[in-house]
């Protein structure tokens, strides 16, 4: 019966262990990413980073935003970085300097548009039609028709020759 | 005989012609069969793959049937998104100042309902329904699957821009074409189709 239990709790401690293992996987070593790993030029983006530990403060540079300096909160290394409006587009180097020397880098992807306001014109009316005129036209053209009809048969049927 | 069908004659013809006027004065407000049993958005993944840039190349919609090249378009004279010329009847545009499809952020694709005569690679692009699948073939060998959540129609004129252009939360793809009412001259069709979409998966071509 212990035993039983032990092996359930252990497939449970697995499991648990299985789901929570892609988000830690790097969390051994040292790294930082951004999220989103691609933004618009001024906009923001969250940097997260691990010297190993997450006791102190590390710096993270990039040409992308200047230099921030990440703090610990919970397991991570965490800091949020605006790139300016006026950022060129391109890939952008970001490096991470722990206190102990040891360094990581990722890329941040930067787009910079102006944004589209109106509408593209993608189209040159070939499935245009008419926009309903001709529906409206027949349409009523066969209601008149099927009203005269009803009133024609009205009127007949009331006529003396025809039989009630 | 012909007397005796004349009852049951008049109402056909009033019913039909009711119908027939109620379509047409649809169809004059810009009212869409494919809209009314388009069903339901469906909601974007909670987990997706993100990959580095690289352009799209090819196109493809198997539920309407769409086959297509992409080229790069940036923006015109009047700040809109450009568009294929008119006689590359089945080519679409990629806005190559934004994200590729893969990247966070959205990459937006657009083609021509129709030509001058012709229909166009996007034709029957507000027939998508959500939950459709739409696959990228990028440069770099990488095929980008993507999943429809909703299909709308905004004004030309009243773009919800942030919803189209600035989410980047996720890696998106917006699909845009023309529809509504045909006005002509400077605006051709009155309306915009956008189809939202999320990556759901990657893999190798």
């Amino acid at each position: 019966m212990r035993s039983a239990l032990r092996v359930a709790a252990g497939a449970v401690a697995l499991a648990v262990a299985a789901l929570t293992a892609p988000a830690p996987a790097h969390a051994e070593g040292v790294f930082v990413e951004v999220n989103p790993s691609t933004i618009q030029a001024g906009f923001q983006v969250a940097i997260r980073a691990s010297c190993g530990d997450a006791l102190n403060n590390a710096k993270v540079h990039s040409e992308a935003f200047g230099t921030v300096t990440v703090e610990p909160v919970n397991v991570y290394l965490i800091a949020a970085a605006t790139v300016p409006e006026k950022k060129k587009a391109g890939g952008y180097n970001v490096k991470l300097t722990c206190p102990s020397r040891q360094t990581a880098t990722t890329t941040l992807w930067v787009v910079n548009h102006d944004s589209p306001q109106h509408g593209p014109n993608t189209g040159g009316g070939a499935l245009a039609g008419d926009g309903g005129a001709t529906l409206i036209g027949a349409g009523a053209t066969a209601m008149g028709l099927g009203l005269g009809v009803l009133l024609l048969s009205r009127r007949r049927g009331r006529g003396p020759l025809t039989p009630a | 005989m012909l007397r005796r069908l004349r009852g049951p004659l008049a109402v056909v013809l009033l019913l039909v012609g009711m119908f027939s006027v109620g379509i047409g004065l649809g169809k004059a407000n810009g009212f869409s069969f494919a809209e009314l049993f388009r069903g339901p958005g469906k909601a974007p993944p909670g987990e997706f793959p993100v990959l580095g840039p690289s352009r799209p190349l090819r196109i493809q919609i198997p539920t309407i049937k769409v086959k297509a090249y992409i080229h790069g378009v940036g923006l015109d004279e009047r700040g809109a998104i450009d568009t294929p010329s008119l006689l590359l009847r089945n080519e679409a545009g990629w806005f190559d100042d934004g994200p590729s499809p893969g990247q966070y952020g959205p990459a937006i694709i657009v083609g021509h309902v129709d030509t001058k005569d012709k229909p166009g690679v996007f034709h029957r692009l507000d027939e998508l329904k959500p939950g459709a699948k739409i696959e990228i073939t990028r440069r770099d060998n990488r095929v980008t699957v993507f999943e429809v959540n909703t299909v709308e129609r905004f004004s030309k004129q009243s773009l919800p821009v942030d919803r189209i252009y600035h989410d980047y939360t996720r890696p998106g793809l917006r699909l845009i074409t023309c529809g509504g009412r045909w006005v002509g001259g400077e605006l051709g069709y009155a309306d915009n189709i956008v189809v939202f979409a999320s990556l759901v998966s990657a893999h190798k071509a």
